[in-house]
């Protein structure tokens, strides 16, 4: 019969990739899921039952604490700004009358580049001694610049207390290496090369609002560019903006290359985010338990921010 | 978000912050390439411009190890390039990279395409069951669960193979997703034809789907091999001995674990050896390529 | 050869979409299968072609049955009303693929390899040859090296017919074949169709929904409608003859006018504010639907000699014919009359006009939609 033998096809056709989809991301989670509650290491035939102490550990060591608190502020740092960053090169891309298309490339070089090479070259930028960065704000010490920055201009602000004469007195900052900076600047990789894509998923959106809207708009009254967007585009960015927000969520959260080849965890733990811990812990320290804990946290995390994006976006899409 | 009314301030406005911006965003890249064709004297006192002044200078090492002073004048950017691919296999992660993400991003083709087409046009008892779980492995980065796919292949010997490189991505339930949306486009007459003509089932995938798809699965290629290329964390965690199977990422980061700090510009060379080829083939092909990365908006 | 159809019921979970169909085609007959979207005629058109099996029933072609063949090996052709091109081929190689996975072997169609087989050299110049012969007779000769996307309708139209000839199949199946092209070529391709059966002389199963396009083309036809087939006949037999209410509704353009009527227990047949001539040859009693083609009613002139009045809405000029649209003196009725061009001069919206009827050419339905017939009353 036909419809068997169409049937027969669908099996088989679909069967590979059961398979593979549950050897290789279900029976995983459910290893990683068993493995967090013992003690096991590589190399070991058996391991101890802890029930629940490696979990307590992530929530009441300060070590565990600070990877958490590492994770969270990369993500709240980088997820806001290469957002509003994105969008804002995005509107104003999209308002250009011409170059619009050479902005939009360059914006888009780091997506493309690997990061961990990238990350390895701002780690020469940001040298304290042949860094173009440092070399450049030195550069401006003693000069306008320096009077600028120092805000000296601005009634009532003290020049000498300011950031940046004082960092011209005593030296510029080693950026990756000191405890005040650090996470800001693996926080700042990581939105240079996250907002171009942001951009672009935005740009995507702005061409979807037919223009009659926004003219529509104008004519009801609403004068002023801002108006305008509160009104229209805003609103109809709602599903992109929606999807920019997970996606970027998700990919800060795995921030792993920056902090490998940069700060290593450090200083004094400040960077040390999750996807790093689980290195640390499992492949470098074999602690295998420890790392399927904090993977399994890792992953609620994830499928927790995943599912509210799916569940905000299915309310006006459905697949079909 | 104009109505058509252009203010000229407005937009001069609009290009000096977008200049600034991409002045930042330049920043690495400019440092990169102009690092890679410098003398180390010019990369310490910042003299050359980008360029570099491409004079001559002494190699330090060369007259270290005894070899007289005349022997030991190298141009600057021969120098660095050259060391980028003497001083570490760098041909050999560059073969690497080449191998593993040609071959994740075939099987993923291979293992896709007939499900995607399963999922979207044979009728079959536990089909929405199956896409179903498709749909739920969405929700499962592979990067999260590096860890204990790496104490599997850890127990069953394959760690440092080109295996493990491969394995865990070649299921791509992302594939398989955006695969059977496009799939779904096709119309039931032309694989009713098909059939007619004699194709088997199997046929159909390779000789109607699959040309049909092509744009989808350009869009995909470049989504996979882009990922794969740039991708660290998981070579990193899976290859622990030997640098033969090292990837471009993993080489350059063993690379630089290595130097003393002196050679930076034949690290900015093997840097520009890994991202160059991407850029360009992006700067050639830009609209395919935003296209693909940003494939994961499609859903 | 002739193809069989025994009791052919095809359900989808608890819709029915062929119930209980059975149908004998015969060798070399162009047979329509006509119906509204949705009576299950595509549904029966795959059933045969292989593509559908049905839930129960059985078909047969040259006395074989065939229910466990696959499709592509009922020697059958198929044109869809997508046409169903593909896409990344040219027309000739559109039109050879059914042929090479038909006439070569697995290891000759092997890319390199085949070629070490001296076979495959004369099979490929017997296929080309074939083509040529086809792409001729269809006269897309010149659209053979060209892509399905460089072409119009109905040149894709006339590939997809040249890829269903080239495989001389048994017969020919054609889903709708002429519903994506524009009014003026499906009239044209109509007499196209009807002219390559008329050379090929092969079985031809049509689907249409297009009564005129089933009128037109076909020896037979077979009216569909909710998954049963109602009448199976000449087009003229069909027309005259409709053994259906609701076959002479679907059949014929504009509409059959039908009125409500009754008999009584001689037969009589009383409807609007006259009677028919004939009578009832079969006791029935009660009420039946009385029906009269747009060309079997007339404008009487004067006051006497008409069988009802009607309030005129609205006129059509079809150029050779009018159709007066009105409705009957009570209000609850909708006609539809055929005039010239001459009786109609001086007949404005709003006017009375009497009409009077073909009584001979009226057809009666009784319960559940069946003829019934009639016969010369005795007041005659």
């Amino acid at each position: 019969m036909i419809l068997r033998h169409t049937r027969l096809a669908g099996y088989s056709f679909v069967l590979p990739a059961l398979v593979l989809m549950f050897v290789i991301l279900l029976v995983p989670v459910l290893v990683a899921a068993v493995l967090s509650f013992t003690d096991y290491s590589l190399g070991n035939s058996t391991a101890d039952w802890l029930a629940w102490k490696n979990y307590e550990k992530i929530f009441t060591r300060s070590s565990y604490q600070k990877m958490l608190w590492a994770s969270a502020l990369y993500v709240l740092i980088v997820v806001p700004v290469s957002i509003a960053l994105g969008l804002a090169a995005a509107l104003a891309i999209h308002s250009l009358r011409f170059g619009a298309n050479l902005y939009k490339t360059i914006y888009f070089l780091p997506v493309m580049a690997a990061l961990l090479a990238m990350a390895i070259v701002w780690e020469t930028a940001l040298h304290p001694t042949i860094g173009i960065v440092n070399r450049s704000l030195e550069a401006g010490c003693g000069g306008w610049v320096e009077t600028f920055f120092s805000w000296g201009w601005i009634s009532g602000v003290d020049p000498e207390g300011s950031w940046y004469a004082s960092s011209c007195e005593e030296g510029f900052p080693l950026w990756l290496g000191e405890k005040r900076y650090a996470l800001a600047t693996i926080c700042f990789i990581g939105i240079w090369q996250a907002f171009g894509f942001n951009m672009v998923l935005y740009l995507a959106g702005l061409t979807g609002i037919p223009r009659e809207l926004i003219q529509a708009a104008a004519m009801d009254g609403a004068r002023s560019g801002w108006q305008r967007f509160r009104l229209v585009t805003w609103p109809m960015l709602g599903p992109t903006t929606v999807f920019v927000v997970t996606i970027t969520a998700i990919r800060s959260f795995q921030v792993f290359d920056t902090v490998e080849a940069l700060t290593e965890g450090g200083p004094s733990k400040t960077t040390y985010v999750m996807m790093y811990a689980i290195y640390e812990k499992a492949v470098e320290q074999n602690l295998m338990g420890m790392g399927s804990a904090i993977t399994i946290v890792f992953l609620m995390l994830v499928m927790v921010m995943t599912a509210l994006q799916r569940y905000m976006v299915e309310r006006r899409v459905h697949y079909s | 978000m104009n109505t058509g009314t252009y203010s000229t301030t407005g937009e001069l406005a609009k290009h000096a912050t977008l200049i600034l911006g991409a002045l930042i965003v330049i920043l690495p890249f400019y440092v990169m390439v102009s690092f890679s064709l410098k003398s180390p004297q010019e990369i310490g006192t910042h003299a050359g411009g980008f360029f570099g002044s491409q004079q001559a200078f002494l190699d330090q090492y060369c007259v270290k190890l005894g070899n007289p002073e005349a022997d030991c004048w190298r141009n600057p950017a021969a120098y660095n390039y050259g060391n980028a691919f003497k001083k570490a296999p760098l041909l050999r992660y560059l073969l690497n990279g080449v191998i593993v993400t040609v071959s994740i991003f075939v099987i993923q083709v291979l293992i896709a395409l007939p499900c995607a087409y399963a999922l979207a046009k044979l009728r079959f008892w536990g089909r929405e069951l199956v896409f179903g779980l498709v749909l739920f492995c969405l929700l499962i980065p592979v990067h999260a669960i590096a860890l204990p796919l790496y104490i599997m292949l850890a127990n069953v010997g394959l760690t440092n193979t080109y295996a493990a490189l491969v394995i865990p991505w070649t299921i791509s339930v992302f594939g398989i997703f955006l695969m059977r949306q496009f799939f779904k486009t096709v119309p039931d007459d032309l694989i009713d034809a098909a059939r007619m003509d004699g194709m088997s089932e199997f046929g159909i995938v390779w000789k109607v789907m699959l040309p049909c798809a092509i744009p989808a699965l350009m869009a995909f290629a470049i989504f996979s091999v882009v990922a794969h290329w740039n991708d660290y964390f998981w070579p990193r965690v899976v290859l622990t001995g030997s640098r033969d199977l090292y990837t471009p990422p993993l080489g350059l980061r063993e690379f630089q674990g290595g130097l003393d700090g002196a050679d930076t510009g034949p690290l900015m060379a093997t840097a520009t050896v890994i991202v160059i080829p991407l850029l360009v083939a992006f700067l050639l092909a830009q609209r395919k390529f935003i296209e693909g990365i940003t494939l994961s908006g499609m859903k | 050869m002739d193809i069989k159809l025994e009791r052919i019921v095809k359900s989808f979970g608890s819709a029915t979409a062929v119930d209980h169909v059975d149908l004998h085609i015969k060798a070399g007959e162009f047979l329509t299968l006509v119906g509204p979207s949705g009576c299950g005629k595509s549904t029966l058109l795959r059933i045969i072609a292989g593509l559908e099996s049905q839930t129960s029933g059985s078909v047969s072609i040259g006395g074989d049955t065939v229910d466990a063949v696959r499709p592509s090996e009922r020697n059958l052709a198929m044109v869809f009303q997508s046409y169903a091109l593909y896409p990344h081929l040219s027309v000739r190689e559109n039109m050879t693929v059914p042929l090479r996975l038909r006439d070569l072997s697995a290891v000759e169609r092997m890319p390199l390899l085949g070629n070490l087989f001296p076979s495959r050299a004369t099979k490929m110049h017997a296929i080309r040859s074939k083509i040529d012969q086809a792409a001729e007779t269809l006269q897309i000769s010149h659209l053979l090296e060209r892509k399905p996307g460089e072409l119009s309708g109905g040149q894709r139209q006339r590939v997809a017919v040249g890829r269903a000839m080239v495989r001389q199949p048994t017969a020919f199946l054609m889903d709708e074949p002429l519903s994506n092209l524009d009014a003026a070529l499906r009239v044209h391709m109509r007499t196209e169709i009807s002219g390559l059966h008329r050379s090929l002389k092969t079985t031809f199963i049509y689907v249409t929904h297009d009564q005129a396009e089933a009128l037109t083309m076909s020896s037979r036809m077979a009216v569909m409608m909710d998954g049963q087939i109602l009448q199976v006949d000449t087009p003229e037999r069909i027309y005259r003859n409709p053994a259906d209410l609701r076959v002479a509704q679907f059949v014929g353009s504009p509409r059959m006018n039908i009125f409500p009527g009754e008999v009584d227990s001689l037969g009589r047949i009383q409807t609007l504010e006259f009677s028919l001539d004939n009578v009832a040859s079969e006791p029935v009693q009660g009420n039946v639907s009385v029906g009269f083609r747009p060309e079997h009613l007339r404008i009487v002139n004067g006051s006497g000699g008409h069988d009802f009045t009607l309030k005129v809405t609205h006129k059509e000029n079809l150029g050779a014919d009018y159709f007066i649209h009105g409705a009957v003196a009570d209000g609850n009725h909708q006609v539809i009359v055929r005039a010239t061009p001459e009786e109609v001069t001086g007949v404005s919206i709003g006017d009375e006009l009497g009409i009077g009827c073909s009584k001979p050419s009226s057809l009666v339905f009784g319960d559940s939609n069946k003829r019934i017939d009639l016969r010369p009353g005795l007041t005659q």
